[in-house]
């Protein structure tokens, strides 16, 4: 197997990326919005999980 | 003397195909992870010849990721090989031995082997295997490149993966029409980079 190519290069931003990509600054906006709203969602998702410390609580079985 | 734009771009050759949609984000996400900028030849519409402007889009790229898992007959009548795929690797080969031209290529197939029948011209290249899934796809990337700084791991090759799935069901949703289209995929290169932002610990 190769070697792995090295990257230098700084890591573009994302006005870079619309440059490249001819996209507009209300496009960008946009995009940019809906990050947030996937990115907010995905670490509420991640707070709640069990796995990362926050418990949640038993169900109380209902007995018999 | 390559632009700032062009040393960071990478042309993904893939096949456009709706079996395809996970791999495609895959390459999308893991390419944004290493601070890349995907290009591809849905981004070129206009009425110059289209072998011209393939042309100028991978001389435009530092790399290029080939992907030949998909080099086979495809359904419809008459049944043919689909060859755009080697076509656009000879094209970069090509433009890899071009004195100064630095240009970089990594080939991807999803089985061991497949490649010394299909291209055996070849032989002697080491293919990233795949396996026509997402995690082989992300591994092949980590395998095949690295960063002096903002280092990703796999764990944020995977979760700007998933993150760019939740983005691909609201574009759908929004706009309609498939992902394989010029704006949904500079858009979904876009939402990479600022899921990579957040991810990649280094960058927040």
């Amino acid at each position: 197997m190769r070697k792995r190519v090295v990257i230098t290069t700084p890591f573009p931003t994302a006005e870079d990326l619309a440059e490249t990509y001819g996209i507009s600054k209300t496009r960008l906006r946009r995009l940019k919005a809906m990050a947030e709203e996937i990115l907010a969602n995905r670490s509420k998702e991640s707070r709640n999980s069990p796995t990362t410390g926050v418990k949640r609580k038993r169900k109380a079985s209902s007995g018999a | 003397m390559r632009t700032r734009a062009e040393q960071e771009s990478a042309f993904l050759n893939i096949p456009y195909d709706h079996r395809y949609e996970s791999l495609y984000l895959a390459f999308i996400a893991g390419l944004c992870a290493f601070g890349l900028r995907p290009r591809a030849t849905i981004e070129i519409p206009g009425a110059r010849r289209r072998l011209d402007r393939i042309i100028d889009l991978i001389r435009g790229c530092r790399y290029s990721f080939h992907d030949l898992s998909r080099v086979q007959l495809d359904r419809n009548s008459p049944a043919t090989p689909r060859f755009n795929m080697p076509f656009e690797l000879g094209l970069a080969v090509d433009w890899s031995l071009g004195a100064g031209s630095g240009h970089e290529w990594f080939v991807f197939e999803s089985r061991p082997h497949r490649l010394s029948k299909s291209l055996s011209d070849l032989n002697g290249t080491d293919p990233y295997i795949h396996e026509g899934t997402v995690s082989g796809v992300l591994r092949g990337l980590m395998n095949a490149l690295t960063r002096t700084s903002h280092r990703p791991e796999l764990v944020d090759l995977t979760a700007i993966y998933r993150d760019l799935q939740t983005a691909a069901r609201k574009i759908r949703t929004e706009r309609g029409g498939g992902l394989f289209e010029a704006r949904a995929f500079q858009d979904l290169a876009v939402l990479a980079q600022q899921s990579a932002q957040r991810q990649i610990s280094s960058l927040r």
